[in-house]
């Protein structure tokens, strides 16, 4: 048997080795420590606010580098000294020229700096320097402004004075910011200021050598009648101020270098450059320094800078700066004018400064270079070159003609008002017309010219581009001619001819230069008055217009008016013996509460006036024998002329309600009208004449009803709402006896309530009025009717309605309480509770009632006498019982 | 009557520690493995005390700067705290939250403290022979176990703050170097604890009867 082998085993020295690592990671856990301990240095702040002991930390680039230990007095008792501790590993940045200040929430216009202070606290910044090490330090009172290490460009700018400029503040190009001010200074000779910018570096290139500065601060405003001019760099300028620039366009590569020195201008406009230029105006109505801007084409090339009155003080010349660009445009013959706004519709030439303000315009002309110009008192009317005839116009008055007005033919615009003036009598207006060369052959001696007042020569919608009767006054006027014989002569410039006030007036109502079309159909009108029809309005078939009139002319045998008219060839057929004609009404409208129906033959209706005609059943029109034509009557209205109506009489106790124009209605729709209102003869009635229209015409039979309606307010019955706004109507109950034309009416009587009237008694009234709502689980059932005192006056009673469908909710063994007002409790547990009904019973008060759940279930009598409750007990709020409205 | 009480190892029985499988001591073998789950068997885990030792030594050298040093910084809205455990009560009973700081004090200072000095008695009482001292060393081992669970605590409250609170900048919670020398003094001492075979504490018992 062999001995085991016994080894000895050494667990002593290795286990062992264990706490001496231990104490190892302990000691060098604490060393660590130790020297994670930073080193303490001071700082004085004039106010240390915001700084607290072991919160305040010192930061350099977001990085938490120290911690402030202590806050104490210095010695002097006039700063604070603070003591920090900063990290071993930052004891570099402690050097001679280190800077330290404190940085709080900056929230301004052009920047938020310091928003993480918001969250973590004021901290406070470094800025590391050079030098040797040390632990003493002045704290700076802002941060430093001047961060020269960013690269950029540095330039100063000379001003006279500071402005609104702040430390901050942006310099702008094109109202972009690309740079900052850094820091400003009173010239060295106290003369002026410096101020410090920096470009970044992006945009340096955007400063040369002739690039001009001004202060774009705040906002400048001119403003007057005829313009207003704001400019204004930017909301953060307008706050905190800032400087813009701007760079001419130069091909010069002459960029600024660090350190360039520029002029600050006051202002934008001062700041530019430009040509000069003197226009000569007759008056300076218009013009404004520094506003009036110079136009070519919708392009701003110029700006009014200085007016100056010539010493004859007969006119006065602007000085225009115009835009560099400009130059080629500046040539002799290069016409200015201020543009006005024209407020007529034949000419929105001016419309534009009405916008915009008045401005200059110019026309280019050829020439040598000039920089003095005199300006037109108009605008050019004809351009150079175009010849053409000039005719005078003989006119009563001016009417809406003014410069440029068109002249026209056959809608065309042929030629343009360009000047008038009064004869040297001064009875008539003299209006110089220029034909263009190319249609002054249409003028000739027999032309008759007319003030087309209204024509308008856009072509655009069809109702807007005719010539108008009343509308038109209101549009601007030029002037139309017609030549009924084109002449072979030349007619000679200056020619006079009379200018007529219409159409109707210059073709003797339509037989001057009147020739009928081939094939067309003349039929004639008898009219009692003309009316809105005048020559061309036009006549209608199913609204298509199918011919015109062309002529028309007092009666020779009787005070009536004949018309011609003209229509259409292809529309022959369609005037037949039967047809009947009527006024256009042009616009109908009918209202409503349901809404609003209109109906419009046509714009050009609306606007001329018109005929329309159909071909009826009825029994032909008597045909009046007329200039061997015959002649149709014109009827007033279509209803008339088709004879769609009927006519009957309706008896009326009362004409409460009831005048001419109270419309009769079936269903709701109106099926005809009151024409008017009389005395019956025996004078104790009325008799309401009306008409029935169209298929409404049957129900004139015995056993009709007429019933007047009118508008009902009443608590459980508001009806007829509609007649407030509509008016009274007379509704038809259809009747199926033999035809009849007179009618016994009804006033419709109020309905009679069959509701529930009780009698509430209560010590005081409190707020109930009369009028108060009565609630049955806060739905209205009823209403106080009227209070009174009691007699002996021991109470107040009140007649209190409850509707027919709720009086069985009532029970003698029911409760009212008294809802006015809220109710607020408050506890020191519950909080506070508010209680109302509703809103109304809040501002109006009211009553409420509840009955038990096991009630008598007998029908209650009016006049029954209830205690109303101050409030409710909370037990009746409970009961639900189960009864059944009464049906309705 | 009394009967004489003997251990299984007087009558040549050892049981495996992990499966507590009852096998036949092999006196003469240097090495012998549980035949059912084939763990190392020792009558009683050599050097026990002497390893308990160690790492007790090891742990208490350890204790000392984890309570020196900072174990954690609270940052609250910029409002930077560094705390050492006591630090920490100090303030927690400021700010009149005393049942937690007797919380944290009992977890994070007594806890530890206490359980290094119960294994240390009783590992003297068992190297030292105390012999009146049996009964009570049964005790303070009991007193051990039950402690011992309790020790990871003040760990555990770091570390779920430390998983809550991480709201940067508005608050959050750092750990600081103590916290780990904290933990492998926690470790440390379970080690301790493990490693001192408990059989021991009574073997005496039994050699005396």
């Amino acid at each position: 048997m062999t001995k085991p082998v016994v080894r000895k085993r050494h667990w002593l020295s290795a286990i062992w080795l264990l706490p001496l690592i231990s104490a190892l990671l302990g000691g060098w856990a604490i060393y660590q420590n130790m020297q994670e301990k930073g080193i303490e240095i001071s700082i004085l702040f004039q106010d240390a606010a915001g700084i607290r002991e072991g919160k305040t930390a010192i930061m350099y680039k977001g990085v938490r580098i120290g911690m402030v230990k202590k806050i104490h007095m210095s010695d002097d008792f006039k700063q604070v000294r603070v003591i920090a501790e900063i990290q071993p590993s930052s004891m570099n940045g402690l050097k001679d020229s280190t800077q330290f200040w404190l940085v709080k929430p900056k929230v301004s216009i052009t920047e938020i700096t310091g928003l993480d202070t918001i969250v973590s606290g004021n901290y406070i910044s470094i800025n590391p320097g050079k030098g040797n090490f040390r632990t003493e330090f002045i704290a700076l009172e802002s941060s430093p402004a001047l961060d020269d290490k960013t690269k950029g460009l540095y330039i100063n700018i000379l001003a006279d004075h500071l402005g609104s400029v702040s430390r901050g503040a942006k310099v702008y190009f094109r109202e972009i910011p690309v740079g900052e001010v850094l820091d400003y200074e009173l010239a060295k000779n106290h003369n002026g200021v410096v101020i410090k910018l920096r470009i970044e570096q992006r945009y340096i290139n955007l400063v040369k050598k002739s690039s001009r500065f001004w202060n774009a601060s705040g906002l400048s405003v001119k403003a007057n009648l005829s313009g207003l001019s704001v400019h204004m760099e930017s909301l953060a300028a307008l706050i905190v101020g800032g400087i813009s620039f701007y760079t001419p366009d130069t091909n010069s590569d002459d960029y600024a270098i660090n350190e360039d020195s520029f002029k600050l201008y006051g202002d934008f406009d001062s700041a530019k450059v430009g040509i000069n230029v003197n226009i000569k105006f007759e008056s300076a109505i218009g013009l404004e320094e520094g506003v009036t801007e110079v136009k070519y084409d919708a392009f701003k090339i110029g700006i009014v800078k200085k007016i100056s009155y010539k010493k004859t003080g007969k006119s006065v010349v602007a000085e225009v700066m115009f835009d560099p660009r400009a130059e080629e445009l500046l040539k002799q013959g290069t016409r200015f004018w201020l543009d006005k706004p024209k407020f007529s519709l034949a000419d929105f030439s001016g419309l534009s400064s009405l916008l915009q303000g008045r401005h200059i315009k110019m026309q280019l002309g050829e020439g040598k270079p000039s920089r003095d110009f005199k300006a037109l008192t108009k605008p050019p009317l004809i351009l150079s070159g175009d010849k053409g005839v000039h005719l005078v116009l003989k006119a009563n008055s001016l009417d809406s003609i003014e410069y440029g007005s068109p002249v026209l033919y056959k809608k065309i615009q042929v030629g343009q008002v360009h000047d008038f003036k009064l004869s040297k009598k001064g009875d008539e207006v003299l209006i110089y017309v220029h034909i263009s060369e190319r249609y002054k052959h249409l003028v000739s001696k027999q032309s008759r010219f007319w003030n087309a007042s209204g024509v308008r020569v856009s072509v655009g919608t069809q109702g807007l581009d005719v010539q108008t009767g009343t509308v038109g006054t209101l549009l601007s006027g030029g002037v139309e001619f017609i030549t009924p014989k084109l002449g072979t002569r030349k007619i000679k410039n200056g020619r006079i001819y009379t200018l007529y006030k219409n159409k109707d007036q210059a073709t003797d109502n339509g037989l001057v230069g009147y020739s009928p079309k081939k094939n067309v159909k003349i039929i004639t009108l008898k009219v009692d008055e003309l009316g809105s029809l005048s020559l061309g309005s036009k006549v209608y078939f199913k609204k298509l217009p199918v011919g015109e009139i062309v002529h028309y002319a007092l009666s020779a045998s009787d005070d009536s008016i004949t018309m011609w008219v003209e229509v259409e060839a292809k529309f022959k057929h369609l005037v037949k013996n039967t047809s009947r004609f009527w006024r256009n009404s042009g616009l109908k409208v009918e209202g409503g509460l349901s809404g609003v129906k209109v109906e419009l033959a046509s714009v050009h209706a609306l606007l001329n006036g018109g005929i329309s005609f159909t071909n009826t059943d009825l029994p032909k029109t008597s045909l009046n024998q007329f200039s061997k034509r015959l002649a149709y009557p014109l009827y007033a209205s279509k209803d008339e002329a088709l004879e769609s109506f009927k006519r009957i009489d309706i008896h009326f106790s009362l004409a409460q309600g009831i005048q001419a124009g109270t419309k009769i209605k079936y269903l709701g729709v109106p099926v005809g009208e009151v024409i008017e209102v009389k005395l019956a003869s025996n004078n104790k009635a009325i008799i309401a004449s009306a008409k029935l229209l169209g298929s409404a015409m049957q129900f004139a039979r015995s056993g009709t009803q007429f019933r007047l309606v009118s508008a009902q307010l009443s608590l459980f019955n508001t009806k007829h709402l509609d007649t407030i706004v509509t008016g009274n109507y007379l509704a038809i109950e259809p009747g199926e006896g033999t035809s009849q034309t007179v009618f016994q009416g009804h006033l419709d009587s109020p309905e009679i309530k069959h509701g529930l009237h009780l009698v509430l008694k209560s010590p005081r009234l409190g707020s109930i009025k009369a009028g108060n709502n009565i609630y049955y689980r806060q739905v209205k059932v009823g209403e106080v009717r009227s209070i009174a005192l009691a007699s002996p006056a021991t109470h107040v009673l009140m007649d209190v309605y409850i509707a027919p469908r709720y009086a069985p909710l009532v029970q003698a063994n029911s409760k009212f309480w008294n809802i006015s007002g809220i109710k607020v409790d408050i506890g020191l547990f519950t909080g506070t509770r508010v209680q109302a009904e509703s809103m109304e019973s809040i501002i109006s008060g009211g009553i409420s009632f509840a009955t038990p759940n096991t009630y008598p279930k007998e029908k209650m009598r009016s006049g029954q006498i209830f205690e109303l409750a101050n409030e409710y007990q909370n037990e009746w709020l409970g009961w639900q019982p189960e009864i059944e409205l009464q049906a309705l | 009557m009394k009967t004489k009480a003997y251990s299984a190892l007087e009558k040549g029985y050892v049981c495996c520690r992990q499966c507590h499988k009852i096998a036949v001591y092999q006196i003469d073998s240097d090495y012998q493995e549980c035949s059912r789950c084939q763990s190392k068997i020792y009558p009683r885990i050599p050097n026990s005390i002497m390893r308990s030792w160690v790492l007790l030594l090891s742990g208490f050298l350890l204790y000392i700067p984890a309570n020196i040093l900072p174990i954690m910084s609270v940052n609250k809205g910029g409002d930077v705290r560094i705390d050492t455990i006591m630090s920490g009560i100090i303030h927690l009973m400021h700010i009149d939250m005393l049942p937690i700081a007797i919380i944290v004090f009992v977890a994070s200072i007594l806890v530890p403290l206490l359980k290094m000095l119960a294994l240390a008695w009783i590992l003297m009482a068992i190297q030292l022979k105390w012999r009146l001292q049996t009964h009570g060393r049964a005790k303070m081992y009991h007193m051990l176990e039950f402690i011992g669970r309790w020790s990871m605590l003040d760990i555990f409250v770091i570390s779920i703050l430390l998983g809550i609170v991480k709201f940067h900048p508005i608050a959050s919670v750092d750990l600081m170097p103590a916290a780990l020398l904290f933990e492998i003094v926690v470790i440390l001492t379970m080690l301790a604890a493990i490693m001192l075979d408990s059989r021991l504490i009574w073997q005496e018992v039994i050699d005396n009867d």
